[in-house]
């Protein structure tokens, strides 16, 4: 993220190991990033990008409810996106 | 785009829709009361420029149908376009919760999402609405040079 505007928000719930990142403005969900203990990663919303939306595959409704901290953390680290944080 | 076929749900999953049923975004600031006497009626997605993004499955109710009980503090109201519709959310957690319809003001439409105990992905084929042809967006056609 190159720079946070005024209009973005952050919200953290449960665990409370995730920014989600949400527009003031309008309300969106925009994405969200994690901090582990290595570095930052983060997951974009693919709605916000309508352009590409036809171009994916139907999306899968996933169950992440068992999972404990330490498995939430460690599928992040495999599949999320590495960021730097400004 | 789906061919509209007007359905309607007094169960969903495990969960029977009462005929006044509350409503929550995820935070809990905001709670809805509904008024939903025939269920869930007509649920579809829709895929104007903000309902794409948001991909709510939503339904309608007249405006007498929707109650305000907590959180009107805290709703944000977003409005674009025509800005005709009003389109509300949690200003905590993001979570839209209605609109004032723009094909009809004297509508609210609400995140099925957000209707206690319901998991919208347990309503089979939800129709899609052309919202990005919205008949309020077609502009004459220029005369040609």
């Amino acid at each position: 993220m190159e720079r946070e505007p005024r209009t973005l928000s952050r919200y953290r719930f449960a665990k409370k190991i995730t920014d989600f990142l949400i527009c003031r403005a309008c309300g969106a969900y925009i994405g969200a990033t994690m901090q582990s203990a290595e570095r930052s990663f983060g997951i974009i919303n693919v709605r916000m990008l309508p352009s590409m939306l036809e171009h994916l595959k139907r999306p899968q409704a996933m169950e992440y409810g068992s999972e404990t901290t330490a498995d939430r953390v460690g599928r992040r680290e495999q599949r999320w996106t590495p960021i730097a944080v400004a | 785009m789906t061919t509209p076929t007007k359905r309607s749900y007094r169960r969903v999953g495990p969960t029977e829709i009462r005929a006044t049923h509350r409503a929550s975004c995820h935070c809990g600031a905001v709670v809805l009361e509904l008024d939903l006497p025939n269920g869930i009626e007509d649920p579809r997605r829709c895929n104007c420029s903000i309902c794409r993004r948001k991909g709510a499955v939503v339904a309608a109710v007249p405006l007498s149908g929707l109650r305000v009980v907590k959180g009107a503090d805290v709703l944000r109201l977003y409005q674009f376009n025509t800005k005709t519709a009003r389109h509300y959310f949690c200003g905590n957690c993001g979570v839209y919760t209605h609109h004032q319809r723009r094909v009809n003001p004297n509508e609210y439409g609400f995140n099925v999402g957000c209707l206690e105990g319901v998991d919208p992905f347990d309503i089979p084929d939800v129709p899609t609405s052309d919202g990005v042809n919205h008949p309020a967006d077609r502009h004459p056609a220029r005369p040609s040079a």
